[in-house]
């Protein structure tokens, strides 16, 4: 059953981060299998193999050695074939300019990976809205990115 | 004797007898002496009228004429005209009277009728002679007087027993006018006993005969305090060469002593100051460690809440589960007894309940989920475990002594591990680790250093809030004598005018609130003074800054870390 179910990617260079995430999606419910990519370079190295499935939807850390999740956002924005997979931020920045540059570069949602399990994995919900659906269906990616990320505090 | 240069003399017979009177200037005028003139009266106030109005050379007197007799005539004369000499002429008989004249003030005499021409000849030449002698002594005396009595310095004469036996004008208006008879230690210091040799260049000159000087505070007859340096020297001595009596001389040394003593108080007020800026620094010094373990601690309980929470997340997981697992053990339990107790279907009956039981608990994926909660977990704690040592590979906390042998590529390791949490964001660190041999250092020091210029560097590369990660790169080699470690970044670099000021004390470019201003002047002092290392700065504005570090081969660093180190540069 699960094979049915389309890929998530996680792209994070933190092993612990990955773990964690993936048991939280565990969690809820969420039983897509998950690819994981320790950076941006990896990422698109995985998703412009031949033989590559597609995901239905990238977790994207933005700090990451080398190329950073920005970078890999502005490189997958130029190619045709990739613009459509929805792009959930996945950080522990809170700050304003990095929630603003996510959504101008295309990101549908921006998750703050609070150290509060409890809290991420509430934060981390609205990836089910995405796990579900192929990549190449339409999916009214705007207004539900407004309405799934939790908007973090300025401190 | 008189040269035939000589001025003619002017001479003055006081004789009453006008016959013996006549006859002297007779013998006068006949004889070899160059004369300006002779006057010849009878009384002594004639006499003194004459003195008055005319310099004479010399007074040949009977001393007995109607209007005085005896040795107050001498004197009466004497009074009048000190410098003119004098011969006496007594009667017959009266050596005695002609003996006691001399000693008061003649210069020779004559028993009347007792002499001729050449006696009266030589007499008057002995007599000008000893009077000028006399009156060269006498300058000579008054000259010296005046010298010692202008002197503005007190000066007195001691003899053996102590007893002050002569004293300048100086002494007198300085410490009173009864010192003569008074012995030294009494008179200056209102002591029965006399001063110890150490003490007193008097006593020192007494016993050595050369000279000495001393230093004494003497309260003068106003009651002040004064300071005065005594010199003292043998005057007269005996047969033998001891001195019978020293001559002291004293300079008031009060204005140079109080300096000295203000320099001196000035002096220890400095060292006290030193001494508290010393220990402030130390405190300084203190405060900074204790302000970068509170930078050091925030970042590391950053680091480990996420690892911790998610290790005891899944600790929940897994007590659900074993809750569970206990909930299906007691219905096993409950099995276990219908084997042997209950019949088939109740058996059956009760399996059934396990199952439903078990699917409603969905089992299967608590089993297979249960080997992947331990590794998560088992990750969670490596990652808990790794910061600790970490934590104490960067402090050497477990270092029992100091000095420890210290790989400068792993202390580098420890460190940037340690600081992740704060350079990741905004920097990317590339290491090129040489091949280093061990040094004795103290690591927890050294570390410290390192975190220093890492985190600066850091900052430095934040503060452009620029586009891409900045880059730092940490170099280590070694040359014939140091290890050398250099960290680069390509941040803002540092202004030639503040240059100069970075390794000061509370120098500090970042916001108020942000830094000590202490963490380079702390690392210089680990390095320089504690280390005998060397630390220096390369930086060019936009360029970015190099930090460059050596650290010796050989162990020349101090063993004791919290000794006082001497300042760089005074």
């Amino acid at each position: 059953m699960s094979e049915m179910k389309p890929l998530l990617l996680l792209v994070d260079d933190d092993r612990l981060d990955t773990l964690i995430t993936k048991r939280c999606l565990k969690e809820l419910a969420v039983t897509n299998p998950v690819v994981c990519a320790a950076s941006g370079e990896e990422a698109i190295e995985y998703l412009t193999a031949d033989s590559c499935e597609l995901p239905c939807a990238i977790l994207l850390d933005l700090n990451m050695p080398r190329m950073g999740g920005f970078e890999f956002l502005e490189q997958i924005s130029t190619l045709e074939q990739f613009r459509s997979i929805p792009v959930l931020i996945l950080t522990t920045s809170t700050a304003q300019e990095d929630i603003d540059k996510g959504h101008t570069l295309g990101a549908v949602a921006y998750i703050v990976k609070s150290p509060n399990i409890v809290e991420f994995k509430e934060a981390l919900k609205c990836v089910t809205r995405y796990a579900n659906v192929a990549h190449n269906e339409p999916c009214g990616m705007a207004n539900q990115a407004d309405a799934c990320h939790p908007m973090p505090q300025a401190q | 004797m008189y040269s035939a240069n000589a001025s003619p003399l002017r001479i003055l017979i006081l004789e009453d007898d006008m016959i013996d009177g006549q006859q002297i200037k007779r013998m006068l005028s006949r004889s070899s002496l160059v004369l300006d003139r002779i006057e010849l009266t009878d009384y002594l106030e004639n006499g003194l009228q004459l003195l008055a109005v005319q310099d004479l050379d010399i007074i040949l007197l009977d001393l007995n004429l109607p209007d005085s007799n005896g040795l107050a005539t001498l004197k009466s004369i004497e009074n009048t005209c000190p410098s003119v000499a004098k011969i006496v002429i007594t009667g017959e008989g009266d050596e005695q009277l002609g003996l006691q004249a001399v000693a008061q003030g003649a210069q020779d005499y004559l028993i009347k009728g007792g002499f001729d021409a050449n006696t009266l000849i030589r007499a008057i030449h002995y007599s000008l002679e000893r009077k000028k002698s006399e009156k060269a002594l006498r300058e000579s005396k008054s000259q010296l007087d005046a010298m010692l009595e202008s002197l503005g310095d007190p000066m007195i004469m001691v003899d053996k027993a102590l007893c002050i036996i002569w004293t300048n004008e100086a002494n007198t208006n300085l410490f009173g006018d009864d010192a003569i008879g008074n012995q030294c230690h009494m008179f200056y210091h209102d002591e029965e006993t006399p001063c110890t040799s150490e003490s007193s260049a008097i006593i020192q000159a007494f016993q050595d005969g050369g000279a000495h000087s001393c230093d004494a505070l003497m309260t003068d007859k106003n009651d002040r305090q004064r300071y005065f340096h005594w010199t003292a020297n043998a005057a007269l001595r005996d047969k033998e060469g001891k001195p019978t009596t020293v001559i002291a001389i004293g300079r008031d040394i009060t204005d140079r002593k109080t300096a000295e003593e203000s320099i001196r108080s000035a002096y220890n007020e400095v060292e006290r100051a030193n001494h508290e800026l010393k220990e402030m620094q130390s405190q300084v010094v203190q405060s900074e460690k204790l302000a970068s373990i509170g930078q050091l601690a925030a970042g590391v309980a950053h680091e480990m809440n996420t690892p911790v929470g998610f290790v005891s997340c899944n600790f929940e997981t897994l007590e659900s589960y074993l809750k569970k697992i206990l909930e299906l053990l007691d219905m096993y339990e409950v099995l276990a007894r219908c084997v042997e107790a209950s019949d088939k279907n109740h058996r059956l009956e009760t399996l059934k309940r396990i199952k439903e039981a078990k699917v409603k608990m969905r089992f299967d994926e608590i089993l297979g989920d249960l080997q992947g909660l331990f590794e998560d977990s088992r990750e969670g704690l490596g990652r808990v475990t790794s910061i600790i040592q970490n934590l104490r590979d960067f402090s050497r906390i477990d270092q029992a002594c100091d000095l420890a042998e210290y790989n400068l590529n792993e202390g580098i390791k420890t460190t940037l591990t340690v600081a992740r949490n704060e350079v990741k964001y905004d920097a990317e660190v590339k290491t090129e680790f040489g091949d280093v041999p061990t040094v004795f250092c103290n690591a927890g020091q050294i570390n410290q250093v390192f975190l220093n210029i890492l985190v600066n560097a850091v900052q430095a590369i934040r503060s452009q809030e620029r586009e891409t990660p900045g880059t730092i790169l940490i170099r280590t080699y070694s040359t014939d004598t140091d290890v050398v470690c250099e960290i680069q970044d390509n941040g803002p670099g540092i202004s030639e005018d503040k240059l100069p000021r970075i390794f000061d004390p509370f120098f500090t470019t970042k916001p108020a609130g942000k830094g000590t201003g202490l963490g380079l002047s702390v690392s210089y002092d680990i390095i320089v003074n504690k280390h005998k290392g060397q630390i220096w700065v390369d930086s060019n504005s936009n360029e970015g800054t190099k930090f460059t570090i050596t650290l010796p081969l050989t162990v020349a660093a101090t063993d004791n870390a919290d000794a006082e180190s001497i300042p760089a540069g005074g």
